[in-house]
C-alpha cells in the first residue's frame, strides 16, 4: 500500500501564529490574508512537516480538541481542498 | 506652527544592513538615555503641550529600556509611532500586551519596505527581511495596529513606485511613504544614484499614484520645489529632532552623517542645557541656514539640485550630497562589514 501524499504548503505563503492557538496565512503574490482557525493551524504544521497521512492530522485534531475522529477527518479533507482552490498549498 | 511633535533617535543599533543606511555600522552603538528622553517628554508637554512621540533609530526597538521609553511616553500623556524594520515585532508586541496603556496610546506602526517583492527589498535590506515586514503587517493586521509601509526610493527601486503603492494598499496599510534617498558618503552612492530629471519623473508617479489610489500616498521632504526658498517641517519647529546623543539637531536627516568640520547643525546638548535654551538656538541656526538660501539665490544662478531643500541643506552643512556628478561632501567611514556587495572588510563588530 502506498501512503496517501498531501499537499505542500506554497512557499509564496507566510503563516503567522497567533497566542490564543489561531493564525492567519499571508499570500504573497495575491496579498490575501486566510485566517485559521487552531485545527487548521495544526493541519498548516502538520503539512509543514511534512506529515503525509491525513489519519496523523485528523488523530492530533482529536487529542487537541473535543472531536471524533470521523469529524476531524472530514475538517481535514475539507480545510486541505479550501487551501488547494486557494492556492496556500501545492498539490502533492 | 507648533511643535506638533518629538522624534527621538533610540538608538543606533540595528540588525540589518542597509545600502542607503546613514547610521555607521563601525561605531560602538550607542543608545539615548532614559533620563534624557524623561527631561524632554516633561519640558515638551509642559512648554508646547506637544502630544506626539516619534520613535526612530537605528532599530528603535533594540533600545536597552524600550519598555521604560514606553513607560515615559504614557506618564507623560503622549501618543506615538515607531519606524521599525519589523525583525523584532513580536517582542514588540508583548510589551504592547503587557501594557494597554501603550497599546492606545500607538497611533500607527511604520514599517520599512524598500521593495514590492522579495528579491528587490531583501537585495537591499538583507535576506528575510521581506518576510520578516509581512510577518509585522500581518501581526498588524490580526491585532488591529494602524500601520505605513515606508520605501526610500533609489535607483534599485524607482521601477517599482506603482507596485508598492498597490501592494500597500492591498496590504491595508493606513499610508505608504515613499521618500528621496539621501546621500550615504559611502561607495553605494554611485549603484543609488538617480539625476534630478529621474527624481522628478518619480514624484510625479508618486503624485499619479496618490491621486488613484484610495489609500493616502505621501512624500517626506525632499522632493523638488519649484520655488527655491522652501521652509521644511523642522525649519518651522513643527517637529524637533532629539539625536541619539540627547542632543537637540535640526532634523534627522542630519543626525550621524558625517560633516566636514565640527556639526553645525547640533543646538545643544539637552541632558544638561534646558530644551527651552536649546530650541532658541536651534532658531538660530534655522535662521542662518534660511538667510544663507536667501543669499545663494541672489548670488543665483542655481542648478537644479539646489530645487530639492533636503539637498540643498545638507550640501550647506558640509554633508554628503547629490551633486551631477554623483555624490558630493564628505565620505562617511563605514565600509560595511557584512554583506556581499562590500567592497573592502574591516573587522567585525559587535553588535
Ligand atoms: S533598518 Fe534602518 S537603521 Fe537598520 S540598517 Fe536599515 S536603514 Fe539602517
Ligand atoms: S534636511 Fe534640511 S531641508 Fe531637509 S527636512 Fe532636514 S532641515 Fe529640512
Amino acid at each position: 500500500m502506498t501512503e496517501p501524499r498531501l499537499p505542500r504548503p506554497n512557499p509564496q505563503v507566510l503563516f503567522t501564529e497567533l497566542d490564543d492557538g489561531t493564525g492567519v496565512l499571508l499570500h504573497l503574490d495575491t496579498k490575501f490574508y486566510f485566517t485559521l482557525n487552531a485545527a487548521a493551524v495544526i493541519v498548516w504544521k502538520s503539512l509543514a512537516e511534512s506529515i503525509a497521512d491525513p489519519g496523523v492530522i485528523a488523530a492530533r485534531i482529536t487529542s487537541l480538541f473535543r472531536v471524533d475522529r470521523e469529524t476531524a477527518a472530514r475538517d481535514v479533507d475539507s480545510v486541505l481542498r479550501e487551501m488547494l482552490e486557494d492556492g496556500l498549498v501545492l498539490p502533492a | 506652527m507648533a511643535v506638533n511633535w518629538i522624534a527621538f533617535h533610540l538608538t543606533d543599533r540595528c540588525q540589518l544592513d542597509c545600502q542607503h543606511c546613514l547610521r555607521d555600522p563601525g561605531q560602538k552603538p550607542k543608545d539615548l538615555s532614559l533620563a534624557t528622553i524623561r527631561k524632554v517628554l516633561a519640558e515638551a508637554k509642559r512648554l508646547y503641550r506637544t502630544r506626539q512621540v516619534a520613535l526612530t533609530g537605528g532599530e528603535p526597538t533594540l533600545h536597552p529600556e524600550l519598555e521604560g521609553v514606553l513607560d515615559a511616553i504614557v506618564e507623560h500623556d503622549f501618543t506615538w509611532h515607531i519606524v521599525t524594520n519589523g525583525r523584532r515585532f513580536e517582542q514588540l508586541l508583548g510589551l504592547l500586551r503587557d501594557g494597554p496603556a501603550r497599546r492606545e496610546r500607538l497611533t500607527a506602526v511604520n514599517l520599512s519596505l524598500d521593495g514590492a517583492d522579495e528579491t528587490t527589498h531583501d537585495g537591499i535590506r538583507g535576506k528575510g527581511s521581506f518576510r520578516d515586514v509581512m510577518k509585522a503587517v500581518t501581526l498588524c493586521t490580526a491585532h488591529g495596529l494602524p500601520f505605513t509601509l515606508q520605501m526610500v526610493l533609489h535607483a534599485r527601486n524607482v521601477h517599482q513606485i506603482e507596485a508598492f503603492g498597490l501592494m500597500a494598499a492591498q496590504l491595508g496599510a493606513a499610508r505608504a511613504s515613499l521618500s528621496m534617498l539621501q546621500t550615504t558618503g559611502t561607495h553605494h552612492d554611485e549603484a543609488l544614484y538617480l539625476p534630478p530629471h529621474a527624481w522628478q519623473d518619480a514624484q510625479h508617479r508618486i503624485e499619479r499614484l496618490s491621486a488613484a489610489l484610495t489609500m493616502p500616498v505621501t512624500m517626506p521632504e525632499g522632493f523638488y520645489r519649484e520655488q527655491i526658498f522652501h521652509v521644511c517641517e523642522a525649519m518651522k519647529s513643527e517637529s524637533l529632532h532629539v539625536d541619539v546623543e540627547g542632543r537637540l539637531n535640526l532634523c534627522c536627516q542630519h543626525a550621524g552623517v558625517p560633516s566636514e568640520g565640527p556639526p553645525r547643525d547640533v543646538a545643544a546638548d539637552l541632558a544638561t542645557t534646558s530644551l527651552l535654551e536649546a530650541h532658541g538656538r536651534l532658531l538660530g541656526i534655522i535662521h542662518e541656514t534660511q538667510a544663507a538660501k536667501l543669499a545663494a539665490m541672489a548670488r543665483g544662478p542655481l542648478g537644479a539640485w539646489d530645487h530639492f531643500p533636503c539637498n540643498w541643506c545638507m550640501k550647506h552643512f558640509d554633508k554628503p550630497h547629490w551633486t551631477d556628478e554623483g555624490a558630493g561632501g564628505p565620505s562617511a567611514q563605514r565600509e560595511r562589514w557584512r554583506g556581499a556587495w562590500a567592497k573592502k572588510v574591516t573587522l567585525p563588530v559587535v553588535r
